[in-house]
């Protein structure tokens, strides 16, 4: 009995969710039949399980809406506001009964049950010219119930047991792990290893699929704002359209809790602050119904999430007053800020721009517990306005809460973690770093400008191996802008961490957000920037005083001095790569290293990069670190073998040669890559020349296309764009011999070997059509 | 009403915690410090992918700290992980869980998680609550 309660109190609840938005859109347009029966399908469930159940209650209530729905549904009456007003009360009531049923205590909801039925019956007035739709049939599961066989194949199934598979695919994993050790101790050997990889890779595949398991559509999120929309705009007398587009994004069950509270916040403050009263609207030639829309898209592992509203807008000026007025900045100040870092200051502590505390918006969290909210684990919130015309809220959530691309630093003897999202720079510790006290504050001078900085252990209180002197500072770049310097006893590792929830007590300290697990088992907790910024003494002051130095930061005092990331070439040289040409670092398998085949390439993101600092026979482990430099416009990849550090570089001390160029940095001399030359080199020419040739033609398409692409060619399709070369197949079909003014080069194919037939090659000479293609290139080139 | 219940060792004395509650009995290998939590959470540990927060039953009590880091009951309280700290796991016994008599006189640290007494072939027996012991010390900046 006790489960058959347990699945009426789930479906429920899921039907009701379900409704949340049908019935707002059922209120706007009454004679939506599909909405109307599927409120009724609820009630309908809900009567016949309370009868079976027996909870008179809600069957009284449930049987007086399924009666007043039933005359809707038969025409012989209309859905007005007052009745929709009545469902959604009732429905609320069920709700609150259902939690209880659930909770296994008495209904705790009001004893005005009848007042709520009294309010479903049918005023007496209206009963004759109420205009009757044609009846239909009488059904009680309605036209619905045939869509139900089109639905997927779906089966319930119970969070904690879907939690229970993630961590056993996260023990897997680990074991795994474990088991790749002992491999690697054992020296392989036998199948074993094939046998191992073959298992690893079905563990990385059940673990992304399992992932996507916790996924849930955004969509259902979103609708549950409807009624809140509905319900404020009835409220304060604003009427409003929402609109929600959000495709097929779709986000981890645990971000949804973590973004829901932010987002109520934002639609309130859209519709009491931003939306204008109907005259106002009116006055200022924009249409009497406001309009708020929320969106949501996916980009790589964020999910931009978009609150729109065509209300009055921000007023930057009045911002800014209000913000010298509560001293949260000097006017000074104020005058150096761009425009998003003005609005930026309604998310500051103690600012209010509500001329009139209202009802709604005057209590609770403000703009500051929002923004507090959306960066906790790497998010972010920007604000975009226009006066007069609306507002634009853009909260940049993770995809995931588990999995945060993080790096590993090391104090007095413990492990700890940061999110890489705060990570600026690694600076080595070097003897030409200067250090100096400013207020109270050790800073240290880099390019130019101060960065307060400190020491980790002393904010964990535990005992450092060095002083901050002779220790690696992490920079890290706080959501205010400001920037400070994290002084660690060295950095562990770099990678994505799964990061989980630690006891509230610990949580309590402010220091950290949750633990994770390393590759090797251990246990790491991971930092609260924010927090730790805090209680290392970078008080909010600082944080806004900040401003104008970042604002100042282009200016870099000395030219020649110029950040590098150093690290271990696969040749076993040290080299050294300047840090404006590095996109990122990643980590990729071994599996996804081309080798063999021409130039070195990377598989990443489903295409191809070049690869430089490797070659065959290097690779002997399955991880590679790999830095991903970008030039504005192309990308490639450089491997490297070991640890990766930043250090400052005089190039005033590179000596160029015709090898290459070598750099002095801590006094040992260092290979510094020139990302000319990379990007200049071989298949990095890539995509530029263009060659079209007649596709219709199945040997084109499928044999010939290849080569030339392999040999650095983009492949064009349009006819009347302008191309490097031109490739003409003799009797290819609907092509005429013609050759197209566009052309530049052009190469003739024939079908059959044909003795002294000028410009033209046999298809199958491979040897001439590759020094003809590559020819054509180099002439390009000239 | 009669619970399994698992006699284990804290602070030298012997105690009854409620047998359903407690997953396993783990062998703790290495503590990870979280410094600056409150004194009694003795660091973390991992149990396969699983962080638990290590409480150090003794302290909580606000009894001198254990010397015996060795034993661990797995305990999950509000959806995160513990280990709790005892110095032996003794038995399992079952028996009713009555109001403390007011003759039984328990020490300050002890009246706070104390949940009754049981009878055992051991003799009486305290039944403490593992939520409060997970809850800590109600001052626990005493740390």
């Amino acid at each position: 009995m006790d489960d058959l309660v347990a699945d009426f109190v789930c479906e429920a609840r899921e039907m009701l969710e379900a409704l949340e938005g049908e019935l707002v859109e059922w209120e706007r347009d009454p004679d939506d039949r599909e909405r109307l029966d599927a409120i009724f399908r609820f009630v309908h469930t809900v009567k016949g399980n309370c009868g079976f159940f027996d909870f008179p209650r809600l069957e009284a209530l449930s049987h007086a809406t399924e009666d007043a729905l039933s005359d809707v549904r038969k025409g012989a009456r209309r859905a007005d506001s007052p009745l929709v007003d009545a469902v959604l009360a009732v429905l609320d009531r069920i709700g609150e009964m259902v939690e209880d049923i659930d909770a296994g205590r008495e209904f705790t909801g009001g004893d005005d049950d009848q007042a709520l039925i009294a309010a479903l019956a049918r005023p007496a007035a209206d009963d004759a010219d109420t205009p009757r739709a044609e009846p239909r049939t009488d059904n009680p599961l309605g036209d619905g119930s045939a869509r139900v066989a089109g639905q997927l194949r779906t089966v319930r199934l119970p969070v904690q047991l879907l939690d229970r598979v993630v961590s056993g695919v996260s023990d897997m994993i680990l074991a795994g792990n474990e088991l790749s050790r002992q491999i690697d101790a054992a020296g392989g050997g036998g199948g074993l290893e094939a046998s191992y990889k073959r298992m690893s890779a079905i563990l990385t595949d059940l673990r992304i699929s399992i992932m996507q398991a916790r996924m849930q559509p955004i969509s259902l999120l979103f609708s549950s704002y409807r009624r809140l929309v509905r319900d404020l705009a009835a409220e304060l007398g604003k009427p409003v359209t929402f609109e929600i587009e959000s495709g097929q994004v779709e986000i981890d069950r645990e971000m949804i809790e973590l973004v829901r509270e932010p987002l109520l916040h934002l639609i309130r403050n859209a519709i009491d602050h931003g939306i204008e009263s109907s005259e106002d609207r009116l006055a200022a030639g924009k249409p009497a119904i406001g309009a708020i829309r929320l969106s949501a898209r996916q980009t790589g592992n964020q999910i931009r999430i978009g609150i729109t509203d065509d209300g009055r807008g921000i007023d930057e000026a009045k911002v800014v007053d209000k913000a010298i007025a509560a001293g949260i900045l000097t006017a000074e100040q104020a005058r150096k800020l761009s425009s998003e870092q003005r609005l930026a200051l309604i998310c500051e502590p103690g600012f209010s721009t509500a001329d009139a505390v209202t009802q709604l918006s005057g209590r609770g969290v403000g703009m500051d517990a929002v923004r507090a909210g959306a960066t906790k684990l790497g998010g972010s919130l920007s604000i975009h306005s226009t006066l007069g015309a609306g507002s634009r809220f853009i909260l940049n959530v993770p995809l995931t809460l588990s999995i945060v691309p993080s790096i590993t630093v090391r104090t007095g003897g413990q492990v700890f973690a940061i999110p890489r999202s705060y990570v600026e720079e690694i600076v080595r510790p070097n003897a030409a770093l200067q250090f100096h006290s400013v207020g109270g504050m050790r800073h240290v001078l880099l390019r130019g400008t101060e960065h307060p900085c400190f020491d980790l252990a002393g904010v964990l209180g535990v005992e450092p191996e060095k002083p901050l002197e002779g220790q690696t500072l992490v920079l890290l770049r706080l959501i205010s802008g400001s920037v400070f310097g994290l002084g660690v006893d060295g950095i562990e590792d770099h990678g994505e961490l799964v990061i989980k929830p630690v006891a509230p007590k610990i949580i309590g300290t402010g220091l950290y957000v949750g633990v994770a697990q390393l590759d090797d088992g251990e246990a790491a907790l991971v930092l609260d920037i924010n927090g730790v910024a805090t209680a290392g003494g970078i008080s909010t002051e600082i944080q806004r005083l900040r401003f104008e130095d970042d604002a100042g930061e282009a200016s870099v005092n000395d030219a020649r001095l110029e950040t590098a990331i150093t690290f271990q070439g696969f040749d076993g040289r040290r080299k050294a790569i300047a840090t404006s040409a590095v996109e990122r670092l990643i980590e990729v398998g071994a599996g996804d290293i081309a080798l063999g085949v021409g130039e070195p390439r990377l598989i990443l993101d489903g295409g191809l990069l070049p690869l430089h600092g490797i070659v065959e026979g290097d690779l002997d482990r399955k991880k590679v670190s790999v830095l991903l430099l970008n030039d504005g416009e192309r990308r490639v990849a450089y491997a490297m073998a070991d640890a990766v550090d930043t250090a400052a570089v005089d190039l005033a001390s590179a000596t160029r040669t015709k090898a290459g160029t070598v750099v002095l940095i801590g006094g040992e001399a260092v290979e510094l890559i020139e990302c000319h030359a990379l990007f200049s080199r071989g298949g990095a020419g890539a995509g530029e020349a263009t060659c079209r040739l007649p596709l219709a033609d199945r040997w084109c398409r499928d044999f010939l296309k290849p080569l030339v692409e392999a040999r650095g060619y983009q492949v064009v399709e349009d006819p009347s764009a302008a191309v490097d070369l031109e490739i003409l197949v003799e009797d290819s079909p609907g092509e005429a011999d013609a050759v197209p003014e566009n052309a530049g080069t052009v190469l003739k194919i024939t079908k059959r070997r044909k003795r002294g037939a000028e410009g033209s090659i046999y298809r199958y000479d491979r040897d001439a059509l590759v020094a003809a293609l590559d020819n054509a290139q180099a002439g390009e080139a000239a | 009403m009669s619970a399994p219940l698992l006699i284990v060792r804290v602070a030298g004395d012997r105690i009854a915690v409620p047998a359903d509650r407690v997953h396993s009995v783990i062998e703790l290998e290495r503590i990870i410090p979280a410094p600056r939590a409150p004194g009694y959470i003795a660091g973390l540990t991992t149990l396969r992918s699983r962080t638990l927060t290590v409480i150090d039953t003794a302290r909580a009590l606000g009894l001198p700290g254990a010397d015996r880091t060795e034993f661990a009951l797995v305990v999950e309280s509000d959806g995160c992980g513990y280990a709790l700290i005892v110095d032996e796991v003794e038995n399992v016994a079952s028996g009713e869980t009555l109001p403390c008599r007011p003759e039984v006189k328990l020490a300050e640290g002890w009246k706070r998680v104390a949940q009754g007494l049981v009878e055992t072939d051991a003799g009486s027996l305290l039944v403490v609550d593992l939520d409060t012991i997970i809850a800590g010390p109600q001052i626990n900046q005493a740390a």
